[in-house]
């Protein structure tokens, strides 16, 4: 075996310690702790795989696991069964951008009584450090040193052209920030998408010349888009955060399902 | 009494075994299902829903299914080659559903077209899901699947089988080649027999999960399902005219196979020809399932694109090599 192969296994076996860096531990305490604020009775939760799953555990609910990609038709029917309890679908980057875009697509034009938590971390991280469908163009990753050729999916922004009633973004270092969007999203309208960006440290951040997690997060924080920013048709490795419409701006008081009324 | 095709009387079969919800993403050979369970399950207080293809109508049928609510879908082999880790994951976790599978058309042109380009003749008839059917759940589980060959029985089966899902719990599928599923047949559920039907379809009484015409002094036995059961059960009388006891095994219940009951009907035969409309799907279980019988009969394979006439299936069952 090659010198290079050995250390690419070595560093693949160190990539392989989560210590959530991403800071997804955090938020996951700080959304069990905001379901836990809501009135009414325990959530419906459903969830697949990969690191969107290990947030399910953070929430008080009655868990469904499902297979790659499905949460979403399955929280549909579970929410069908069930009508008056509340139905929240974990989803990852990967199923989202992936086998569970056509889901995102149509649960969003349907309106179905569903609210997806969208976690971003921009990378296959749990594959092997891959690239999402929903990773930037250009950065590196754990096994694809140059980077996707593609453009990555913009899914709060699909899910918004596609008639979602509700959608945000915010990064997972967002603070309070991230909280008053949490709050709005677990009572907002149904269909509604929340997506938290919150880059893998091992199979993405440190691909891309961060030195620590820290280092990272100051930088996602830079990409993000407040207060009304402008974005660049050619950019998407910026994003806007905050509540989202077409036009952009939280001026906006009401959305509701039709664009003719945002 | 009412007329109704194979795939209308599935719906209501289903209906009547406590069906409650439907997802569906209509394809052309399973069309008649969604519409009569589109139209009737509101009705009946339940929900149903169409979704943007086969795997989220499952899923779907699934989350209602864990809900409380027993749910149908249906879809043809396009959607059951999608199927296999959700039954999968419905089978370990005990979520029950009911699954009908409507085999699809052989017409190499028109592979998932239906009636508006003509596919779903009988000319076309294709039972190429018998094999993929008992390894359908990701090959994690063998799931009970039943096979009906009248309209009656697509009744019948359905509305057992959906008893079934709810009492296992787990995932049911009814599996019906285009032809069945497209004949208009009287259907009488207030006499359809309840412990015959479950009977039929477990395999827990008499009849083992299989139906048997003429079998007790053949020495041809024929095993077919569905529209080709309907065909060797004319083949045998054919035979049987010029001289050859033949008679025939149906298997009702297609997977887990009954093939304590098949050693049972071809005990004693010297042939068995396993008809079929595919490459022969079936027949090595067939002869796996008859390999310890003492004397040991030659299994044969009659495989065909298109219908196989009775004609064709007794000429086949009357020669000796």
């Amino acid at each position: 075996m090659s010198a290079p192969l050995n250390a690419r296994r070595a560093a693949f076996a160190e990539a392989r310690v989560c210590a959530e860096a991403c800071g997804l531990g955090r938020f996951g305490t700080r959304l069990g702790e905001a379901v836990l604020r809501l009135a009414g009775d325990p959530l419906l939760l459903v969830a697949s795989g990969g690191c969107a799953a290990t947030l399910a555990r953070h929430v008080k609910g009655e868990a469904h696991r499902v297979p790659l990609g499905r949460p979403l038709p399955y929280a549909l029917g579970l929410a069908l069964a069930r009508p008056g309890r509340s139905v929240l679908a974990f989803l990852g980057d990967g199923e989202a951008a992936g086998p569970g875009l056509g889901h995102l697509l149509h649960a969003s034009r349907r309106g179905d009584p569903v609210r997806a938590l969208v976690v971003n971390n921009e990378v296959l991280g749990g594959a092997g450090g891959f690239p999402s469908a929903a990773t930037p163009r250009g950065r590196r990753t754990e096994a694809a040193p140059r980077g996707p050729d593609a453009r990555g999916v913009d899914l709060a922004g699909l899910a918004l052209d596609a008639g979602a009633a509700w959608v945000g973004r915010e990064t997972v270092t967002a603070g309070a920030s991230l909280d008053r969007l949490l709050a709005e999203f677990l009572v907002a309208p149904a269909f509604a998408v929340l997506e938290v960006r919150a880059p893998c440290f091992p199979a993405i951040g440190r691909w891309n010349g961060h030195e620590s997690p820290e280092a990272m997060h100051e930088a996602l924080e830079r990409r993000a888009i407040r207060d009304g920013g402008k974005l660049s048709g050619r950019d998407d490795d910026r994003f806007r955060v905050g509540r989202l419409w077409p036009d952009g701006g939280p001026e906006v008081a009401t959305i509701g399902p039709d664009r003719e009324e945002r | 009494m009412k007329l109704l095709l194979g795939n209308e009387a599935l719906a209501l079969g289903a209906m009547d075994g406590g069906a409650r919800f439907f997802a569906g993403h209509p394809l052309q050979a399973s069309a008649e299902i969604d519409r009569a369970l589109l139209q009737a399950l509101p009705e009946r207080g339940g929900t149903a829903v169409l979704v943007e293809d086969e795997a989220a109508a499952l899923a779907a049928t699934l989350g209602a299914g864990a809900g409380g609510l027993l749910g149908v879908t249906a879809t043809d082999a396009s959607g059951l080659a999608m199927a296999g880790p959700l039954l999968e994951h419905a089978a370990a976790a005990g979520i029950p559903a009911l699954l009908a599978v409507v085999g699809s058309s052989n017409d190499p042109r028109t592979a998932n077209a239906g009636p508006a380009l003509g596919s779903l003749r009988v000319e076309t008839a294709s039972q190429r899901e018998l094999g993929p059917l008992r390894w359908c759940a990701s090959g994690a589980a063998s799931l009970p699947v039943y096979a009906p060959a009248s309209a009656g029985e697509c009744y019948s089966l359905a509305r057992a089988a959906a008893r079934e899902a709810v009492a296992r719990p787990g995932p049911v599928v009814i599996y019906v080649d285009h032809v069945i599923a497209h004949l208009r047949e009287p259907v009488d559920p207030s006499a359809t027999d309840d412990a015959a039907a479950a009977d039929a379809a477990t395999g827990d009484g008499s009849s083992e999960g299989a139906d048997s015409f003429r079998v007790r002094d053949a020495q041809v036995l024929l095993v077919a399902v569905g529209i080709v059961a309907r065909a060797a059960r004319s083949a045998v009388r054919l035979a049987r005219d010029r001289g050859v006891r033949a008679g025939l095994f149906r298997p009702v219940r297609l997977w887990p196979f009954p093939e304590a009951a098949l050693r049972g009907a071809a005990s004693g035969v010297e042939r068995v020809l396993v008809a079929e409309l595919n490459d022969g799907q079936l027949v090595e279980t067939v002869a796996s399932a008859l390999a310890g019988l003492d004397p040991r009969p030659i299994v044969r394979s009659l495989t065909g694109t298109g219908m196989l006439e009775p004609e064709r299936i007794a000429a086949t069952a009357e020669e000796k090599s």
